[in-house]
């Protein structure tokens, strides 16, 4: 299991990750979400142990990660911003990590890099970003990581190398009963991936969830009442919403938690129309993270 | 699962360890280069050199016969350094490649997620980093031994010195290693690593270097790192540092030095009798055992610095990398020895510069270096504003080293042993005896003022003063350096060297300025020292196996040391002239008779009074010289060409004909080299003359090199003594005064001396000399001499006849006064002096001109 409990990471006096807490159990797989800068890269460094703590734990089956060799035998990294040597091939960054990585295998190198189609005799600065990304995730794999942390691991690859690396990290975990953490802006397909997520919103963790319970926790309705019967957010006062919206008769709601009770009270309100939704995570993400509405056309005026 | 886990921890480290070889692999290959080179490469050159070549007299010297052991190509200081800079440099660049690492973001995330502890990481790479810079010593080393047990043979002496090479250079470049291997584990660029670890191992050398220029500068009393050349009182001249630096004292304790003198010394053993000479400063030492401990300590310090690195690396947060200025510490240090080095700038011209100009400069020059530095590492000018106090923080603290200094450094400026403590005092001063002064002095020459004068050298040694009363004349002189403040315009140094009783020695350096000082000075020559010293040179002789000694150590004979022969009978020549300096004679004296001379000239001279001596208050009649004869030409081994006059020849005088096919002239030399009518008086002289024999120049036979003493009429001995071998009118001669032309000799004009910035006046010592036409024509001008001594002239007889009696032929210039050229009825000159205060009115009042043109002075 990796714990994190009430983590706070600071550069200098700027404090990037407040009071954080969350776990990853065996097999599982965690998505870690949160707009641009919100301290998504930071934490998973301090998860390994590339960062000290500021306070609070990151616990690796119960150990303390920072400066552990022991657990950190059993962790890769994929860090976004990938590292391989000067002129270093696939077969060298295998020999690198078959020197730190006493469970690294060749074979499942050789079968990985067969699966990706990659040339593990060519020269890796010759390879795009995409193919640099399923490279390093080879090299990843081939250490039989028990706990895999993967940092926008998604980025530039095509449908079908996503769907490869969606399938693999998923088996991955569950036969391997691995802990994978993994951050992306896909909401699309961490969605189909994992099985918690996390969304970072003002240095801290606003949500931690469990996938399957999605749908209960978060929904929402679109109805319309009879011509007339106009409301408005104050009708509403008594649903737990987290958000209302208007469109000349059409209400839009997102009711946060307590679904039946929400949905009582709406049908009490004798809607003329009235559907349910279950909401994406990306419909959760921008109504988390509250951006703002830009009038693009007074920019470029 | 135990085996397996520590089986990684092995593996991680194992090839963090090879990994680590092969990344410091190609700089530690260029120090395996450099050292093959000096140690092998150079050595074996040398030794084929001397075994298959020839020196220029077609001889070979065999490399066993002049050397034990030759383990290093270079030996010189200057040299070294660089060779050591060399190498300080790969062995720092040995630390980029295996430690860079930590500066770079991409692969600091790797490297600290793989499951190696930080420590262990760090000390793997260290370790191969150490192991190749041992490496790449001892090949070169084992190599050396083999090219000097091939040409010379092995011998203990070979094994133990090659070991301390060994121990010196691998210690040398770990710690460098070392210094850089901590600074990277604390720093977050690469470049920043690289300039602090410069900086980290130059600290010691930029501050005790610097400390000791600005003690030297601005403490009045420090000899440190002063340098000068020096004339002992048998004329030999040499430099001397009158007291090691700080940094030589230091050096023992410096991480880049502490080796450099011993491998200097040790570079190479020369056989001499059979017995080993090593080179100390290029002068020959005695072999004594080389200083092998030395290594020990900065061994354990190198080691030290590695485990500091471990614990630092440790701590070192991954976030701060690829950022500048992230530690403070180092930062600040290296920006403090920049602002030290910068306030330091005009130090070096500080006897030329008034104070608040070099301190200016400096400020200037120390804020430019800061702020270059603060633009590299913050590079936004609203942060460089916002630190500015830091510079003032620096510039404080140097200005806290500079007001100690300059206000006597606790009390050191004004030190003087205890009197009951010192056991001898040896002074540098600018005082001499006119008879050594000659040689131990600079000639300034201008050719404008058809001047010349010598300068007597800032710092002759007077001979080592062990009687008590010698003692307390210098303690005297001392005393008054401290405490007289009064400024009459002169600049003078003297350094006075005790030797304590306690074995020390302490040395004090004062500039005087008054001319009560000046005066006290005058004293040493009166002390039993200099009369001891003097007496040797009368006295002592030397003999030829003397020279031929000299000549077998140093390979020359310094000319000034073969001047002794000029009081040895066998080689002496004994010559008088007129006071016109153009009338010489040699004397023809039995050994009695040269015995009876020199014996009265060395009384008159020791009883002479420092008034009559300096500044010649009787009357001068002429010189007297004692100088080389022919017999010495055999003592140096040169050809030597002679030029004698078979009038003058007289038969009693050893033969000293050279064959004429020996005579070799130069090309470009005239016929006649001294025309008779010009040499020679038409009358035939009373005097029998000897061999007449013109040496050429050979490193100073006559001219330069004769004992030369102005005859006073106080010195009755002499007179006396020349008179009873009937010599009475020596000093009379045929020719007779026409002219005597002016020119005013303001010493704080012509020869300027400066002292922060200040004209100053400087003692100097006049001799008149001759001036024959060509050097008239020589001149630039080339005027017609009448012409440039046609004004201030006087041709009245009367006044020629007074003047005749008050010009001097030696005189301690200490004010100003007049050259006078006098013209002589054989239309040549002589430049005579006469001071200011001698002179009668009419020549203080003339109205001095030069054509209303501005003198440029030479």
């Amino acid at each position: 299991m990796i714990e994190i409990k009430n983590l706070i990471k600071c550069y200098g006096k700027y404090t990037a990750l407040d009071r954080l807490s969350f776990s990853v159990p065996e097999g599982t797989v965690y998505g870690l979400i949160g707009y641009n800068g919100a301290g998504k890269t930071t934490l998973l460094k301090t998860v390994a142990g590339v960062y000290k703590a500021d306070s609070g734990e990151v616990l690796f089956d119960g150990e303390n990660i920072y400066d552990n060799a022991r657990q950190k035998s059993r962790l890769f990294y994929v860090p976004d911003d990938i590292y391989f040597k000067a002129y270093a091939s696939m077969n060298k960054m295998a020999a690198f990590y078959n020197g730190y990585y006493s469970n690294f295998s060749y074979d499942t190198f050789k079968r990985l890099t067969d699966v990706f189609g990659l040339d593990p005799k060519k020269n890796l600065n010759g390879f795009s970003k995409g193919m640099q990304r399923q490279a390093e995730l080879v090299l990843a794999m081939a250490t039989n990581p028990d706990f895999l942390l993967l940092d926008e691991s998604f980025d530039g690859l095509d449908p079908q190398k996503r769907q490869i690396i969606k399938n693999l990290v998923t088996e991955y975990a569950k036969d391997r009963g691995a802990h994978v953490i993994i951050s992306s802006h896909n909401l699309h397909d961490l969605g189909d991936m994992c099985d918690r997520f996390g969304l970072i919103n003002g240095k801290r963790l606003v949500l931690d969830h469990d996938m399957s319970d999605l749908g209960d926790d978060f929904t929402k309705y679109r109805m319309a009442f009879a011509e007339g019967d106009d409301k408005s957010e104050e009708d509403f006062c008594m649903v737990p919403l987290s958000k209302f919206s208007k469109d000349g008769r059409l209400i839009t709601i997102t009711v946060k938690g307590e679904r039946e009770k929400a949905e009582a009270l709406i049908k009490a309100m004798g809607p003329v129309y009235l559907e349910q939704f279950p909401m994406t995570m990306e419909e959760i993400f921008l109504e988390e993270v509250e951006g703002v509405d830009y009038d693009f056309s007074q920019i470029f005026k | 699962m135990i085996f397996r886990k520590s089986l990684s921890k092995k593996k991680g480290a194992a090839y963090s360890f090879f990994s680590g070889l092969s990344a410091g692999f190609v700089p530690a290959v260029l120090i395996l280069i450099v050292q093959t080179f000096l140690t092998a490469i150079l050595p074996l050159l040398t030794f084929i050199e001397n075994d298959f070549g020839s020196t220029d007299r077609g001889e070979i010297i065999l490399s066993k016969e002049k050397f034990k052991f030759l383990i290093f190509g270079l030996s010189d200081s200057y040299e070294l350094y660089m060779v050591f800079g060399v190498l300080g440099i790969l062995a720092i660049l040995v630390a980029v490649r295996l430690f860079s690492f930590i500066c770079d973001k991409k692969t600091v995330n790797v490297f600290y997620s793989l499951g190696i502890k930080r420590s262990t990481l760090f000390m793997s790479k260290y370790a191969a980093g150490a192991v190749l810079l041992i490496g790449a010593t001892i090949i070169p080393v084992i190599l050396s031994y083999i090219v000097n047990l091939i040409f010379l043979g092995g011998s203990w002496q070979l094994s133990l010195v090659l070991l301390h090479l060994y121990c010196g250079l691998s210690v040398f470049v770990l710690i460098c290693f070392s210094a850089a291997a901590v600074v990277f584990s604390s720093v977050g660029t690469v470049s920043e690593a690289i300039v602090y670890s410069a900086a980290l191992l130059f600290a010691p050398t930029i501050i005790i270097f610097l400390t000791e220029q600005i003690i030297g500068a601005f403490l009045p009393s420090s000899t440190i790192n002063d340098s000068v050349i020096i004339f002992g009182s048998l004329r030999r001249y040499y430099y001397e540092n009158t007291a090691a630096s700080l940094l030589e004292r230091t050096s023992d304790y410096n991480p880049l030095l502490f080796f450099v003198k011993e491998l200097s010394a040790f570079s190479r053993g020369f056989l001499e009798k059979g017995e080993i000479q090593l080179r100390i400063n290029g002068e020959p030492a005695d072999w004594y055992f080389p200083r092998i401990f030395i290594h020990f300590p900065w061994f354990i310090i190198a080691v030290g610095l590695g485990v500091l690195g471990a614990l630092l690396f440790k701590r070192i947060k991954a976030e701060n990398c690829g950022f500048l200025n992230t530690n403070k510490i180092l930062s600040n240090l290296t920006i403090f020895e920049l602002c030290l080095v910068g306030s330091s700038v005009l130090l070096s011209e500080i006897e030329w510069q008034e104070t608040w100009v070099v301190i200016t400069t400096g400020i200037a020059a120390a804020f430019a270096l800061y702020l270059i530095a603060e633009i590299f590492l913050k590079r936004n000018f609203l942060k460089i504003l916002k630190s500015l106090y830091k510079f003032v923080a620096h510039i404080g603290v140097i200005a806290i080293i500079y007001g100690i200094c300059a206000t006597g450094l606790f009390g050191y400026g004004n030190y003087i042993p205890d009197r009951s403590n010192i056991q001898s005092a040896s002074v540098y001063a600018p005082i001499s005896h006119s008879q050594i002064s000659t040689i131990a002095a600079d000639t300034n020459w201008n050719q404008e003022w058809f001047i010349r004068v010598y300068e007597p050298y800032r710092y002759n040694l007077l001979p080592e003063m062990t009687d008590s009363a010698d003692i307390d004349k210098v303690v005297a002189i001392n005393k008054l350096a401290v405490d007289t403040e009064k400024d009459d315009g002169f600049n003078s140094n003297i350094i006075i060297r005790y030797k304590l009783k306690n074995g020390k020695t302490t040395e004090r350096k004062h500039t005087l300025t008054s001319r009560q000082e000046m005066m006290s000075l005058l004293e040493l020559v009166d002390t039993k020292a200099y009369s001891d010293e003097l007496y040797k040179l009368f006295y002592k002789g030397i003999t030829e196996e003397d020279v031929k000694k000299e000549q077998s150590l140093y390979g020359w004979v310094d000319p000034n040391y073969l001047m002794q022969l000029a009081f040895t009978y066998k080689y002496s020549e004994v010559s008088v002239k007129t006071d016109s300096l153009m009338e010489e004679k040699l004397l023809k004296l039995t050994e009695e008779q040269w015995n009876t001379l020199r014996d009265a000239v060395y009384k008159d001279i020791t009883t002479q009074s420092l008034e009559d001596y300096f500044f010649g208050s009787k009357k001068q009649l002429g010189v007297l010289s004692f100088g080389i004869n022919g017999n010495a030409h055999t003592l140096t081994g040169e050809n030597m060409n002679v030029i004698y006059d078979e009038e003058a020849t007289a038969p009693s005088v050893p033969d000293v004909t050279v064959p004429e096919e020996d005579i070799s002239l130069p090309d470009d030399m005239p016929d006649e080299l001294f025309p008779e009518e010009e040499f020679f008086p038409e009358e035939e002289s009373k005097y029998e003359y000897t061999a007449f024999i013109q040496y050429q120049e050979l490193g100073g036979f006559r001219g330069d090199t004769t004992y030369d003493v102005v005859i006073s009429e106080d010195m009755v001995n002499t007179l006396s003594a020349l008179n009873s071998m009937g010599f009475a009118d020596c000093f009379k001669g045929e020719l007779t005064i026409e002219a005597v032309s002016f020119r005013e000799y303001d010493t704080s004009e012509i020869f300027s001396y400066y002292y922060r910035g200040d004209e100053r006046t400087y003692i100097y010592d006049f001799f008149a000399y001759t001036l024959d036409r060509m050097e008239f024509w020589g001149m630039e001008n080339e005027k017609n001499p009448e012409e440039i001594v046609s004004e201030n002239k006087i041709t009245d007889k009367a006044k020629l006849q007074e003047l005749d009696s008050l010009m001097k032929l030696h005189e301690y210039s200490f004010d100003d006064g007049y050259f006078c050229l006098v013209k002589y009825s054989d239309g040549n000159y002589t430049v005579k002096y006469l001071s200011r205060e001698d002179a009668p009115d009419y020549v203080n009042n003339f109205n001095y001109t030069m054509n209303g043109e501005e003198i440029y002075y030479y």
